[in-house]
C-alpha cells in the first residue's frame, strides 16, 4: 500500500513539459511495480499505469489519456429509462490482479447452492461448473491445450484471434488503424470511460476471402481474469470473409465488478459478413433489487464495403441494469444490417436496449426483431433509431418489436425513433404489447401442462424468431435459460 | 438583438422580456385569473426554454419563436378580419383575433359561452374550479408563458345532459397588427351527459406568434366531437397546447387536418381518467415548401377499461418537415386497456424529412397495445396502373395521395366539414412549389 502511495506521489510530480523524461520514467516505473493492484480512484496516472502495465505503444497511451480528458468534460447520461444510484467512479479500482487462490471457494460445496442448481439444469459438466464458479483448482482442466489447438487451426487459415493486449504487441498497426474508428471515445460517456481504462478484450482479424473455419467464442479464449469490466472487442472482416463470433455463455458467471462498460467495434469490408451473438446472464441482483451488475455497453458495426453484412443477435437475461444498443452503420451500397434480440427482465431488473440502423448507402437493408419480456417488477424498454439519410436511395427497413408482460407490476416500453430523409426508402415499424393470453394458457393446461411449463412454452414460441438466428448450441441453451429465468415469475 | 447573438442569449432575452411583460400586467379582479397568472409567472421563471438538447424538442427548433417583436402586445384596436364560415355547417362563432376575444355567440339554454372577464357568478365558480387544472405547466414553458400573460379567455360550459348546438372556435390574426405574440386561452367543460360538436380553426399566414392553450374537461357520459383545422401555411408561428380529461364512459373524438407553417407545433395530452372512456384521434397532414409541423401526442390511460385509437397520415413535400411523437402511456392498474396508434407517412420530395416516434410506456399487464409506423413513397405500380389508363401523372399522384389521407378525412364526424376540407387540401397539394430561397 505504502509502496503504491509512494509511486503515486512520484508520478504526481510529473509535468507535461518534459515528454521524454516522462516516457523514460514510465518505462522504469513499470519494472518498479511490485503491487499489481491500484487503489480505487481514477486520474491520469491510473490511465498511464494501466497502459504501462500492458507495455502499450505511446500512441495508445496518448489515446487513452485523450479519452480520459474528454470523459471528464462529459455528463452522466440520463435519458435511458433506468434508475440507479449515482455511480462513484472514484470508488472503483481500475486495475487489479487476479484474485488469489485463498479468496476463492475451495470446492463446489462452498458455492451458492442456487447457482449449482442452475448449472445442473443447464447441463454444465462438473469441471466447467468449477471454472465458472471461480473455484480454486490446481489444474484448471485442459482449457489451455484446447485453446492452443484452436489457435493453430485458426492460424492455418490466417485468422488472428487473440486478446487486445497481445494484438497491441503483435499487430499494432491493425489495432491503430481500426480502434476507435467505429466507436470514437467522444461517442458517449461510457465509451469514453472504456477508452481510457479498458483492461483487455478480444481482437479478431479475418483476412480477405477467408471463411473462418469455426465459430469464435470468448469462452475458449483464455482471458486474464478480471478483464470483463472494461472489455474492448475489435473484429475486422476483410473483403469477402466470413466470421461468426459468440460472446458470453448461458451460465451465470461469478463476477466481482458491479460496473461493466464494454465497447465492441466491428468492421465488415466488401462482401464480408460478421455475425455476432451474445448471451448475457450476469448477476441481476436479489429480488429486492440489491446488488447486480450494471451493464453499459456500446456495440457498433460498420458495413464499410458494398454488400457487407453485419448481424447482431442477443439474448439478455442477466444484469440489474442493461443499457445497450448494438448498432450498424450501413455505408456500403447494398449492405445489410440485422438485429435480433430477446431481452428478459424479471425481479427488479431494468433493461433499456435496442439498436440503431444508420442507412447511408444505396439499397441498404436492415431488419430489427426485438422481443421484450417483463416479469414481476421489472422494467424493459426497447429504444431504437432508424435513420435514412438523403443518400440512402432505395433503403429498406423492417422493425418489429413485441413485448410480453407477466405480472401486473412490471413495465414494458417502446421508444422507436424513425427519421427518414429519402423518399425512395421504405421504413416499416410495428410494435405490440400484450400479456400471455388466457386462451393460450388454457389450451396448454387442458392438455396437461402445468402453468409454469405452459408459460415457458408460450414464451419460447414468442422468442422463436430470434432463437432461430442463434448458432444451434446457443439456441438450445437460450431456450433452457429462459425457462429457468422465468421460474417463480409465474403463478 | 443582433444576428450574432447565440441561442442562449436569445433564450435569456426572451425570458427576461416575458417576465417584464407579465409583471407589467394590471392586477386582475378575477381570483382564478390572478392565481393562474401568478403560477404561470413563477413556473416560467424556474423552467428553462427548450434548448437543442431538450428531448421533446429534438426535431423542433425554438428559434422562429424568439424573433424580434414576437413577445409584444398586439396593437389595441385592430380590424376584425372577415372570416367566411363553412358551407352548410351552422355553428355559433367564437372569434379570437390576435389573442383578443372579439365575438361570441348568443347564449342558449344550458350553454354558457363567455369571456373570462365577463364571467357571471356561476361561470366564475367553474373557472375557479377548472382553469389551469389540466394544462400542466411543468416542463412546458410556453404553457407557463400563456398562463403568466393571461388577461382574458373564453369559457365554454355545457350543462348536464344538454345536447348543445355546434360551436366554431376561430383563432385568427388581424391583417394590420405588426409582429406580436398572442396567447389565447380557452376552457371547455362538458358536464355529465352533455354533448357538443366543436370546430376549431386557426387562420392567418403572418409572422406572428400564437401560443394557444385549450383545456377540455369531459365529465362522465359526456361526448365531445372536436375538429381542428390548421390549413393556413405561411409565416405563422403557432404553438397549441390541448389538454383533455375524459371521464367515465365519456367519449372524445378529435379529428385534425393540418398544414405546416414556418413553425407549427401542437402538444396534445389526453387523459382517460375513469373507466369506460373512449378516445379517437385522427390527423391528416400536408406540409410543403419550407414548412414545419410537429405533433406531440400523449395519450394517458390512467383508469382501466378504456380504449383509444389514433390514426395519423402525413404527406411531406419540398423541404418541409413533419414530426410526430405519438406516446401511449398505460399507468399501473389501467387493466383491460386497448390502445392503438398508426402513423403512416409519405415523402413527396428528396429534401423533405419525416421524423416519427410512436412510443409505448406500459405499466399494466392485461392490456392490448399496438403501434405501427411506416415511411415511404407512393407505390410506383399503382401510379403506373393509373397512368396506363390515361390519368395524367399529377392527377394520378393526387388521387393516390388523397386515397392515403382518406382514412383520416373520412373520419371527420360532420359531412359539411369533410367536404370543406377536401378541396382545401387538394388545392394545397396542387399549388406550385414556392421558389426556394437561397
Amino acid at each position: 500500500m505504502s509502496e503504491t502511495a509512494n509511486q503515486k506521489r512520484d508520478v504526481d510530480g510529473d509535468t507535461a513539459i518534459d515528454r521524454h523524461l516522462e516516457r523514460e520514467y514510465e518505462a522504469g516505473w513499470v519494472t518498479d511495480i511490485e503491487s499489481d493492484t491500484l487503489p480505487p480512484g481514477l486520474d491520469e496516472d491510473v490511465v498511464r499505469f494501466i497502459s504501462a502495465k500492458k507495455n502499450e505503444p505511446e500512441w495508445m497511451t496518448e489515446w487513452r489519456l485523450e479519452a480520459y480528458r474528454h470523459w471528464l468534460t462529459m455528463d452522466h447520461p440520463k435519458w435511458a429509462h433506468v434508475h440507479y444510484p449515482k455511480i462513484d467512479f472514484n470508488s472503483i479500482s481500475y486495475f487489479s490482479a487476479p484474485r488469489s487462490q485463498e479468496d476463492r471457494p475451495k470446492s463446489l460445496d462452498e458455492v451458492d447452492p442456487e447457482l449449482l442448481r442452475t448449472y445442473e439444469k443447464l447441463g454444465i459438466p462438473l469441471h466447467e461448473q468449477e471454472m465458472l464458479a471461480g473455484v480454486a483448482v490446481d489444474a484448471v482442466f485442459d482449457s489451455v491445450s484446447v485453446a492452443t489447438t484452436f489457435r493453430s487451426k485458426l492460424a492455418e487459415s490466417g485468422v488472428i484471434f487473440c486478446s487486445i493486449s497481445e494484438a497491441l504487441q503483435d499487430y499494432p498497426e491493425l489495432v491503430r488503424k481500426y480502434m476507435g474508428s467505429i466507436v470514437p471515445y467522444r461517442d458517449n460517456y461510457f465509451a469514453a470511460l472504456n477508452s481510457a481504462v479498458f483492461s483487455d478484450g478480444s481482437f479478431v482479424y479475418i483476412p480477405e476471402g477467408v471463411r473462418c473455419p469455426m465459430e469464435l467464442s470468448t469462452y475458449f479464449r483464455i482471458n486474464a481474469e478480471n478483464t470483463g469490466q472494461f472489455e474492448r472487442t475489435l473484429i475486422i472482416a476483410e473483403e469477402g470473409s466470413h466470421v461468426s463470433y459468440l460472446e458470453g455463455c448461458t451460465a451465470p458467471q461469478r463476477d466481482e465488478n458491479q460496473l461493466h462498460a464494454a465497447v465492441v467495434e466491428l468492421v465488415a469490408h466488401k462482401n464480408a459478413k460478421i455475425k455476432y451473438s451474445t448471451v448475457q446472464n450476469w448477476y441481476p441482483g436479489d429480488s429486492e433489487g440489491r446488488g447486480g451488475i450494471y451493464n453499459f455497453v456500446t456495440k457498433r458495426g460498420l458495413c464499410a464495403g458494398e454488400r457487407s453484412h453485419i448481424s447482431w443477435t442477443q439474448v439478455e437475461t442477466g444484469s440489474a441494469i442493461t443499457w445497450k444498443y448494438p448498432s450498424v452503420i450501413l455505408r456500403g451500397d447494398d449492405s445489410v444490417g440485422e438485429f435480433y434480440s430477446v431481452a428478459l427482465a424479471r425481479g427488479r431488473q431494468q433493461a433499456d436496449t435496442g439498436t440503431k440502423m444508420i442507412h447511408l448507402g444505396k439499397n441498404t437493408r436492415s431488419t430489427i426483431i426485438s422481443k421484450g419480456i417483463s416479469a414481476v417488477r421489472a422494467e424493459n424498454s426497447y429504444r431504437g433509431l432508424v435513420r435514412i439519410s438523403p443518400s440512402a436511395d432505395g433503403a429498406r427497413n423492417f422493425t418489429q418489436c413485441d413485448s410480453l408482460l407477466i405480472g401486473d407490476r412490471c413495465g414494458a416500453h417502446t421508444f422507436p425513433y424513425i427519421e427518414s430523409r429519402n423518399p425512395t426508402a421504405t421504413v416499416e415499424h410495428e410494435a405490440t404489447t400484450s400479456k400471455v393470453s388466457d386462451d393460450q394458457l388454457f389450451l396448454c393446461r387442458q392438455r396437461g401442462l402445468d402453468p409454469e411449463k405452459a408459460v415457458s412454452m408460450i414464451v419460447n414460441g414468442f422468442c422463436k424468431d430470434v432463437f432461430r438466428e442463434l448458432p444451434m448450441e446457443f439456441a438450445v441453451e437460450a431456450g433452457k435459460l429462459l425457462e429457468i429465468s422465468l421460474e417463480g415469475a409465474v403463478g | 438583438m443582433t444576428m450574432a447573438s447565440t441561442l442562449e442569449q436569445r433564450l435569456d432575452e426572451f425570458t427576461r422580456r416575458a417576465r417584464e411583460r407579465s409583471e407589467a400586467l394590471a392586477a386582475d379582479a378575477l381570483p382564478a385569473l390572478a392565481a393562474l397568472r401568478e403560477a404561470g409567472r413563477k413556473t416560467f421563471a424556474t423552467t428553462s426554454l427548450p434548448g437543442p438538447k431538450t428531448e421533446s424538442w429534438k426535431y423542433s427548433r425554438v428559434g422562429p419563436l424568439l424573433e424580434e417583436g414576437l413577445l409584444d402586445r398586439p396593437q389595441a384596436e385592430t380590424a376584425v378580419p372577415d372570416v367566411t364560415g363553412i358551407e352548410s355547417f351552422d355553428a355559433g362563432r367564437i372569434l379570437i383575433v390576435d389573442g383578443v376575444v372579439r365575438d361570441l355567440p348568443a347564449t342558449a339554454d344550458g350553454i354558457t359561452v363567455t369571456r373570462f372577464a365577463e364571467a357571471g357568478a356561476e361561470a366564475a365558480a367553474t373557472l375557479g374550479r377548472e382553469l389551469g387544472q389540466l394544462a400542466d405547466m411543468s416542463e412546458r414553458p410556453f404553457v407557463a408563458l400563456n398562463s403568466g400573460l393571461i388577461e382574458d379567455g373564453v369559457l365554454i360550459h355545457v350543462g348536464p345532459d344538454v345536447q348543445a348546438d355546434s360551436l366554431e372556435l376561430v383563432i385568427a390574426q388581424s391583417g394590420d397588427a405588426g409582429p406580436h405574440g398572442a396567447h389565447p386561452r380557452v376552457l371547455v367543460v362538458l358536464e355529465t351527459g352533455a354533448s357538443l360538436t366543436l370546430l376549431e380553426r386557426h387562420l392567418g399566414t403572418r409572422a406572428v406568434f400564437t401560443n394557444s392553450v385549450i383545456e377540455v374537461r369531459i365529465r362522465d357520459e359526456a361526448r365531445l366531437e372536436h375538429m381542428r383545422l390548421q390549413l393556413d401555411a405561411g409565416a405563422g408561428r403557432s404553438l397549441t397546447a390541448l389538454d383533455v380529461a375524459v371521464g367515465r364512459n365519456a367519449r372524445y373524438d378529435l379529428q385534425q387536418a393540418l398544414a405546416g407553417s414556418t413553425f407549427r407545433r401542437n402538444e396534445i395530452r389526453i387523459r382517460c381518467e375513469a373507466p369506460g372512456g373512449e378516445v379517437r384521434v385522427g390527423g391528416a397532414t400536408l406540409t410543403r415548401n419550407r414548412s414545419h409541423l410537429d405533433t406531440q401526442m400523449c395519450l394517458e390511460h390512467i383508469a382501466p377499461h378504456c380504449s383509444s385509437n389514433q390514426v395519423f397520415r402525413a404527406l411531406a413535400g419540398e423541404r418541409s418537415k413533419t414530426v410526430l411523437n405519438g406516446r401511449i402511456h398505460i399507468h399501473p392498474g389501467a387493466q383491460k386497456t386497448a390502445a392503438e396508434l398508426s402513423s403512416r407517412n409519405l415523402l413527396l420530395s428528396h429534401d423533405a424529412e419525416i421524423d416519427t416516434k410512436p412510443e409505448l410506456e406500459i405499466y399494466a399487464d392485461d392490456v392490448k397495445c399496438a403501434h405501427g409506423a411506416t415511411v415511404g413513397r407512393l407505390d410506383e405500380r399503382a401510379l403506373f396502373y393509373l397512368r396506363s389508363r390515361g390519368v395524367a401523372e399529377t392527377q394520378a399522384r393526387m388521387l393516390l395521395s388523397f386515397a392515403f389521407l382518406t382514412a383520416v378525412v373520412d373520419a371527420f364526424p360532420v359531412a359539411a366539414v369533410r367536404d370543406a376540407v377536401r378541396p382545401v387540401l387538394e388545392a394545397a397539394f396542387l399549388a406550385p412549389a414556392e421558389a426556394s430561397r437561397p
